[in-house]
C-alpha cells in the first residue's frame, strides 16, 4: 500500500489537497459541497480523481462505482474509501 | 416560419404533452410557452427592441429553454455563452456583440461580476435565483421567479425569417473567436433537414448532455420541438452511469455525442453491460470519429443505429450524414448532403475537381450563415461564388459519398512530404489500448516540422512507445510515423468536447 496507516486515517487532508492542487481551486468549499454543482470537477476531472484514489489507496474502483454518491463531495469520498477498506479487510 | 414558431406551433397541437424533463420533473409545452411569453413581455417592457442582443449564460434547463424562446419572441438576438470560458472570452463576446441584457445562473455570479465590471456600457441583468446574491445587487435587476409570476402582457413581436436569431461565438478548434450570425431561416431550414433523415416524430425523446450554447446541442432541442417530441436533460455526464440510468428510466429513443463522449462511455461506464431498450439511434458529430471507434460504437449500441454526421456552426449546423446501413461499405465517409444543402469539392482555383480527387469541401444552402458579426473581411473570406468554404479537404467517390481527408490547416510537412494528421490519428486509434489521440506538427531542428502524437491510454493499458511505433510502421510510410510520442492523462478540449490542437503546439 502506498499510504501507511497514519495517512489512511487522514483521508480528508489528502483528498482536499489533491483536489485543491490538481484543479486549481482558489475559492473555499465545504466537505458537503457538490463538486459537480460548484463546477470544481468536470468529466475528465472525475477520471483523474478516480485514478488518484486508486493509486493512493491501492484500491480498484469499478465503473459502476463512478457515481455522485461515491465521489461528489469530500464526505462522500471519505465514506466511499473507508467502505472499500472495510470490504478488503473482511 | 421563425424559430419561436417551432414552440408556438407545437403548443397548439400538443399543449399538455411532456416537453422537457430536468431534475426529476417534466414540464409540458404550455408551461414552457407561458414562461417564454412572460420573459418576452419583460424584455419588451424593458426596452429590448428587434435585433437587440440578449445573452444567456445558463446551464441546460427549463429556464434556458424559456429564455431562448422568450428572447426570440421579443425579436431579440440570442447570444448563448459557455459559462466556464475564460473571463477574457466572455468579456470579448459580450462587448463584441454589444449585448444589452444578460440572463444567467446565480452560481456563475462571482465570476461573471468580474466580467460585467469591465464592460463599458450599461447592461441589464436577469438572474435565475436571487437568494445569496446580496453582495452583487448591482448585477441583479430581477430574477426569473419574479418574471414568471408577472401577468403576461405582450405576445410575440413580428419578425421575418431573414432576421438574425442567434450569434454563436466560435473559434472552432483553432484561432480567434468569431460571432457566427444565424438567421431564423438558417436554423429552421436545417432543423427540417435533420428531422427528415433521422425520421423524427412526436414519439421521439432525445437525451441531451451536449450544452445548448453549442449548435449541435441546440439542434437537439429545436428538432424535437419541431416535431412535438420530448427533450430529456441531464447535465451530469461527469458521471456517465448516472446519465445511462436516466436514459433507461426515461426511455429515450435517441442520444447525441461527440467522439470523446463515446470514448468516455466505452471506457468508463457500464454501457457494455447495460442495454437501453428504447434507444432507436445515436448520432455523432463535432469532429472526426476514427473508424475503429465507430465500429466499437456500432457493436455496443446495436440494435440502435449510428448516424455519423458532419457540419459546422456556420451551417446551423448540419451539412451531411451517413445512412447507418452504409457505415460498413462506406466506412470513414461523412455521407451525402442533407436535404436542401449542396456540397462540392473545389480546387484552389475554384473549379470542381473530378471524382476521387482531393479538394476543399464547399457548401450552399438556406442554412448557411448570414456572416460573421461585424467582420466583413472574415465573412468575405468565408464565401466564394455563393459557397461557404469549410476549410476541410475531402473527396467524393463515384457513388456520391464524401470523405474528409483533413483540415486544410491540419497537414504536417514532415521530411518534405505533406502528411495528414487525421490519417495518422486513425492509424494510432487502431492500436489496442489507445483511448484518444491528437497529432500535431511541432517545430523541429532536424526536419523543420516534425510529427508529434499525444496519446491517452485506455485504463490499465500497458502500451508504450515501442508498441505504438511497431504498430505504426506496419501501417504507415516511415515519414508518417510520429517522431515524438507522448502519453498524457487527457487531451485539452473545449466545453463541447472538441480537441483543441492549438494548446498542444
Amino acid at each position: 500500500m502506498l499510504f501507511g496507516t497514519k495517512k489512511k486515517n487522514d483521508y480528508r487532508k489528502t483528498l482536499r489537497h489533491f483536489i485543491e492542487k490538481n484543479f486549481y481551486i482558489k475559492d473555499s468549499f465545504g466537505d458537503d459541497d457538490s463538486f459537480f454543482e460548484k463546477g470544481i470537477i468536470d468529466s475528465t476531472g472525475v477520471l483523474e480523481l478516480v485514478a488518484f484514489i486508486e493509486k493512493a489507496y491501492n484500491i480498484v474502483i469499478e465503473d459502476e462505482e463512478v457515481i455522485p454518491d461515491n465521489l461528489d463531495t469530500i464526505n462522500c469520498l471519505i465514506k466511499f474509501v473507508k467502505n472499500k477498506f472495510e470490504t478488503i479487510e473482511i | 416560419m421563425q424559430v419561436h414558431h417551432l414552440l408556438e406551433n407545437t403548443v397548439k397541437k400538443y399543449p399538455e404533452k411532456n416537453a422537457v424533463w430536468f431534475k426529476d420533473k417534466w414540464t409540458n409545452y404550455s408551461e414552457i410557452e407561458e414562461n417564454a411569453s412572460k420573459i418576452c413581455s419583460y424584455l419588451v417592457k424593458n426596452n429590448i427592441k428587434i435585433g437587440d442582443r440578449v445573452a444567456i449564460i445558463l446551464e441546460n434547463s427549463f429556464d434556458y429553454i424559456a429564455a431562448y424562446f422568450g428572447i426570440l419572441k421579443a425579436g431579440g438576438v440570442v447570444v448563448g455563452l459557455n459559462p466556464v470560458l475564460s473571463e477574457s472570452f466572455l468579456h470579448f463576446s459580450l462587448s463584441n456583440s454589444d449585448t444589452k441584457l444578460v440572463i444567467f445562473n446565480k452560481k456563475y455570479l462571482s465570476k461573471l461580476s468580474k466580467v460585467f465590471s469591465r464592460i463599458d456600457k450599461t447592461m441589464q441583468y436577469i438572474i435565475d435565483d436571487r437568494d445569496g446574491g446580496e453582495n452583487f445587487e448591482k448585477y441583479i435587476n430581477i430574477d426569473l421567479t419574479t418574471i414568471y409570476a408577472i401577468e403576461q402582457q405582450t405576445t410575440s413581436i413580428r419578425t421575418i425569417d431573414l432576421d438574425i436569431a442567434e450569434i454563436v461565438y466560435t473559434s472552432g478548434s483553432t484561432g480567434e473567436p468569431k460571432g457566427v450570425t444565424l438567421t431564423h431561416l438558417n436554423l429552421v431550414a436545417n432543423q427540417h433537414s435533420i428531422v427528415k433523415y433521422l425520421k423524427l416524430t412526436e414519439r421521439d425523446r432525445i437525451m441531451v448532455i451536449l450544452p445548448f450554447y453549442y449548435i449541435y446541442g441546440k439542434s437537439l432541442l429545436l428538432t424535437h420541438f419541431l416535431v412535438g417530441g420530448s427533450v430529456v436533460i441531464d447535465n451530469r455526464f461527469t458521471y456517465p452511469n448516472v446519465v445511462l440510468e436516466t436514459m433507461s428510466q426515461k426511455k429515450v429513443t435517441g442520444f447525441a455525442g461527440v467522439p470523446s463522449t463515446y470514448s468516455i462511455l466505452l471506457s468508463r461506464s457500464n454501457i457494455t453491460k447495460k442495454k437501453i431498450e428504447s434507444l432507436r439511434y445515436v448520432t455523432q458529430a463535432g469532429g472526426a470519429m476514427a473508424p475503429s471507434l465507430q465500429k466499437k460504437v456500432i457493436n455496443t449500441f446495436a440494435p440502435a443505429e449510428l448516424y455519423v454526421m458532419y457540419g459546422a456552426t456556420e451551417a446551423a449546423p448540419r451539412l451531411s450524414y451517413l445512412e447507418p446501413d452504409m457505415l460498413e461499405s462506406k466506412l470513414g465517409s461523412i455521407g451525402k448532403p442533407v436535404d436542401n444543402v449542396d456540397l462540392k469539392i473545389l480546387n484552389p482555383d475554384g473549379k470542381e475537381v473530378p471524382i476521387g480527387e482531393i479538394g476543399e469541401i464547399v457548401a450552399r444552402g438556406s442554412n448557411m450563415m448570414n456572416g460573421y458579426w461585424r467582420d466583413q473581411e472574415a465573412t468575405n473570406n468565408a464565401f466564394r461564388n455563393g459557397y461557404y468554404l469549410t476549410g476541410d479537404l475531402g473527396r467524393q467517390d463515384e457513388d456520391g459519398y464524401f470523405f474528409i481527408i483533413g483540415r486544410k490547416k491540419d497537414f504536417i510537412k514532415s521530411k518534405g512530404f505533406k502528411v495528414s494528421a487525421k490519417m495518422i490519428e486513425e492509424a494510432i486509434m487502431e492500436i489496442d489500448g489507445v483511448l484518444e489521440v491528437a497529432v500535431v506538427g511541432v517545430q523541429d531542428e532536424e526536419f523543420g516540422e516534425a510529427i508529434k502524437s499525444f496519446i491517452v491510454k485506455e485504463n490499465e493499458s500497458g502500451i508504450d512507445t515501442e508498441i505504438i511505433r511497431e504498430g505504426l510502421f506496419q501501417k504507415l510510410a516511415s515519414n508518417e510515423v510520429p517522431k515524438y510520442i507522448e502519453f498524457v492523462d487527457d487531451l485539452p478540449k473545449n466545453e463541447s468536447g472538441k480537441i483543441l490542437k492549438t494548446k498542444l503546439q
